[in-house]
C-alpha cells in the first residue's frame, strides 16, 4: 500500500507558506482595521508578507522541533530544518501565481546531523529516516489571498482544506494565519490527519513604505499529524506528532541555519549555488 | 548589507550603548546576545518575555482550545488571555516575575462568553473551570534556570529556556514550561506542557535603553484533560494553540478582553496593576 507523503496531501501548502510576486499593485497599506482593507489593499499586505510583488526569488525558512504525543505526554523526536525558495507573478484573472521549492532535512536533535537513522522511542526498533525530496510546485494565490493548487492525485474519500484567515492588525503589528487540514483514510488503520497551522507577523509600518515590493515576516508554525509510515509504529500505538517551529520569509541565503546549510552543502549542493535553477522548469512552462 | 547571524553573534549590548545611560542599571542589562550561552538565552528570553526593569507589562494571548484524540483537532473554544506582569530584580542576576493571569473563553461560533461547555465526546454539559484570578510569583535564577522546583502540591516544574536564534535583526527564543505529577500521587495526575516561541527584533533586544521591548509569542500547549471536563480515562490531550503580543499599556491588550475583564472582574478591571501590586507583595 502506498502511503500519501504531506506534501501529497497538502500539495506543498507548508512550504507555500514560508515560499511566497509580481509588480507592485500601486497602493500603498495604511493603518486601518483589518474589516476596512480593500481587496486590493489585503492581497499587496498579504504578499509582502508571504513573498513579494516583483519576480525576484523569495528565500524563507523554518526550524521546527518534533516530538510523539501519547495523553499529553511528550516524548522528543527530531528536528526539521527547511528552506524554501519561491517566485511570483500577476496571475491571470486576478492574484498571483507562485512557483516554489523546498528543501528539507530531518535533524538528529542531539548532534546536528541530517538524520539517517531514527530509533523509535515508543517500539524500541530503529528505522531508516524517510526524507521527502521537494517537487517544485506551482499554484495560484487568488484574489482572495486563498490558495489554489492544481487537483492532487488524493486517495478516494481523502479531505482537505485551507484556509487564510482575515489579517489581523494590533497597532504596528499585522498577523496573517494560514490553516491546512486534511483527513486521509488508511485501508484497515486509523486515518491520516495533517493539522498545519502557520502564522506571519510583520509590522505595519515596514509593510507602508512606499515604492517597495516585498517585505518579509517572522513565520511560526505549528503541526499536529498522525505518525507517519516510515517511523513504523505499532499498529496501534496511539497519539500524534507535535512539530513547532519558527523562521522567516524574505531572509539573504546567507543567513539560512547553518543546519541547513551544513546539509545543503552535502546533499544538495546545487540548492546553495543557484536555488532558483529548480524553479525554472516550472517558472517558465506555460 | 543585512546583518547575518553570525556578525551579530558578538552585539555587545553594553557597546550598543553606554552603561551609564541604562536607568534600572542590573545584571540583566550586561551580557552578550550570544543565544550559544546560557546567559545570551538568558538574556534574550528576559527581554523578550519580560523586562530588565520594574514596570507594568502586559501580554494578551487568542487562540484556540481543542480536544485532541487519535490526532484529530476538535475545537472548544476560543481562548482570550491577558497577563500582567512586574520583574524584581534579586541579588547575583536572578529575579522574580509576578504574575496576574485572567482567561475567558467564547463559543467558537457566535463569540458568545462561555460559563458551560457541552463536551463533544461525553454529550455532557459542564461548568467551565475558570482559574480565579491569582497574583503568582515565579523565580529564575541567575541563569535564568529554576529547574525542578517541586511546589506544596507535589507538582515538579521544569523550565527549558532554549534554544535562541538570530538572523539577521530578527531573534528569537523558546521557553518550554512542564508540569508533571505522578498518577500514583494522592492528588492525582497533572501533566502541563507549555511551549512557548517569543520573537521580536534584535535591535530592540540589543538596546540597553529598551527595558521592555515589543515581542510576539507563539503558544502552544499539549496537556492532560483537566478534571472538570469529566474525561475519565478517555485517551488523548488537551491541546491549545495561540499567538499573543507583549504590550506596554493596559490600554493596548485588546478591546474584547478588557470588556470581559470589566464584565467579569470588575474588581480588577477598575486598576489591574493595582492589583498586582497589591497582591503581589
Amino acid at each position: 500500500m502506498t502511503h500519501p507523503g504531506r506534501r501529497d496531501i497538502l500539495m506543498g501548502a507548508a512550504a507555500l507558506a514560508l515560499g511566497s510576486a509580481a509588480l507592485a499593485l500601486g497602493t500603498t497599506a495604511r493603518a486601518a482595521p483589518p474589516e476596512t482593507l480593500s481587496p486590493t489593499e489585503r492581497l499587496r499586505l498579504y504578499m509582502l508578507m508571504r513573498g513579494a510583488l516583483d519576480e525576484q526569488l523569495v528565500v524563507s525558512f523554518i526550524e521546527c522541533n518534533y516530538w510523539g504525543i501519547v495523553n499529553a505526554e511528550m516524548t522528543p523526536f527530531y528536528d526539521l530544518v527547511a528552506a524554501t525558495f519561491a517566485r511570483h507573478r500577476p496571475a491571470h484573472g486576478g492574484g498571483y501565481e507562485v512557483v516554489s521549492f523546498e528543501v528539507e532535512y530531518f535533524i538528529d536533535s542531539a548532534t546536528g546531523a541530517v538524520l539517517r537513522e531514527w530509533k523509535n522511542p515508543y517500539t524500541g526498533a530503529t528505522v531508516l529516516a524517510k526524507h521527502t525530496d521537494s517537487v517544485p510546485v506551482k499554484f495560484i494565490i487568488g484574489p482572495d489571498c486563498e490558495i489554489h493548487f492544481p487537483p492532487p492525485p488524493l486517495i478516494p474519500g481523502t479531505v482537505t482544506s485551507h484556509a487564510t484567515q482575515p489579517l489581523r492588525i494590533v497597532g504596528d503589528d499585522v498577523w496573517s494565519t494560514e490553516t491546512a487540514v486534511a483527513r486521509v483514510p488508511v485501508p484497515g488503520a486509523k486515518p491520516m490527519f495533517y493539522n498545519e497551522k502557520i502564522i506571519n507577523h510583520a509590522h505595519l509600518s515596514a509593510l507602508a513604505k512606499p515604492g517597495i515590493t516585498r517585505a518579509g515576516a517572522d513565520v511560526t508554525y505549528v503541526g499536529i499529524t498522525s505518525f507517519r509510515p516510515w517511523q513504523e509504529m505499532d499498529k496501534n500505538q496511539p497519539g500524534e506528532m507535535l512539530g513547532l517551529g519558527s523562521g522567516a520569509v524574505g531572509v539573504d541565503p546567507h543567513a539560512l541555519p547553518p543546519r541547513w546549510i551544513a546539509a545543503t552543502k552535502e546533499h544538495r549542493p546545487q540548492a546553495l549555488i543557484d536555488p532558483g535553477v529548480y524553479l525554472d522548469p516550472l517558472w517558465h512552462q506555460p | 548589507m543585512p546583518l547575518t547571524r553570525r556578525s551579530l553573534l558578538q552585539i555587545s549590548i553594553a557597546a550598543a550603548a553606554p552603561m551609564a545611560a541604562l536607568k534600572p542599571t542590573t545584571a540583566a542589562t550586561r551580557g552578550t546576545l550570544d543565544p550559544d550561552t546560557d546567559a545570551g538565552r538568558t538574556l534574550i528570553f528576559r527581554k523578550l518575555a519580560y523586562a530588565t526593569d520594574d514596570r507594568v507589562g502586559y501580554w494578551w494571548l487568542d487562540g484556540t482550545r481543542y480536544g485532541l484524540v487519535d490526532s484529530e483537532l476538535t475545537p472548544f473554544w476560543q481562548v482570550h488571555i491577558g497577563n500582567l506582569f512586574r520583574v524584581h530584580e534579586l541579588p547575583g542576576g536572578a529575579y522574580e516575575v509576578d504574575f496576574l493571569s485572567v482567561s475567558f473563553y467564547t463559543d467558537v461560533n457566535d463569540g458568545q462568553y462561555l460559563r458551560k461547555f457541552l463536551n463533544p465526546y461525553t454529550r455532557k454539559t459542564i461548568d467551565i473551570g475558570y482559574y480565579p484570578p491569582k497574583v503568582v510569583t515565579v523565580h529564575f535564577g541567575a541563569d535564568g534556570d529554576r529547574n525542578p522546583v517541586t511546589d506544596a502540591d507535589g507538582i515538579t516544574h521544569t523550565d527549558a529556556i532554549g534554544p535562541a536564534r538570530i538572523e539577521g535583526d530578527r531573534i528569537w527564543v523558546q521557553a518550554d514550561r512542564l508540569l508533571h505529577r505522578d498518577a500514583a500521587a494522592p492528588k492525582g495526575p497533572v501533566r502541563v506542557n507549555d511551549l512557548c516561541t517569543y520573537f521580536g527584533a534584535t535591535r530592540d533586544v540589543a538596546n540597553p535603553h529598551d527595558t521592555m521591548p515589543a515581542a510576539g509569542l507563539m503558544f502552544t500547549d499539549i496537556n492532560a484533560w483537566p478534571p472538570w471536563l469529566e474525561m475519565g480515562d478517555r485517551p488523548g490531550s488537551y491541546y491549545s494553540r495561540m499567538l499573543g503580543q507583549k504590550v506596554s499599556t493596559y490600554r493596548q491588550m485588546p478591546a474584547s478582553w478588557r470588556a470581559l475583564l470589566a464584565q467579569e472582574h470588575p474588581d480588577i478591571a477598575r486598576d489591574p496593576a493595582g492589583m498586582l501590586a497589591r497582591s503581589a507583595r
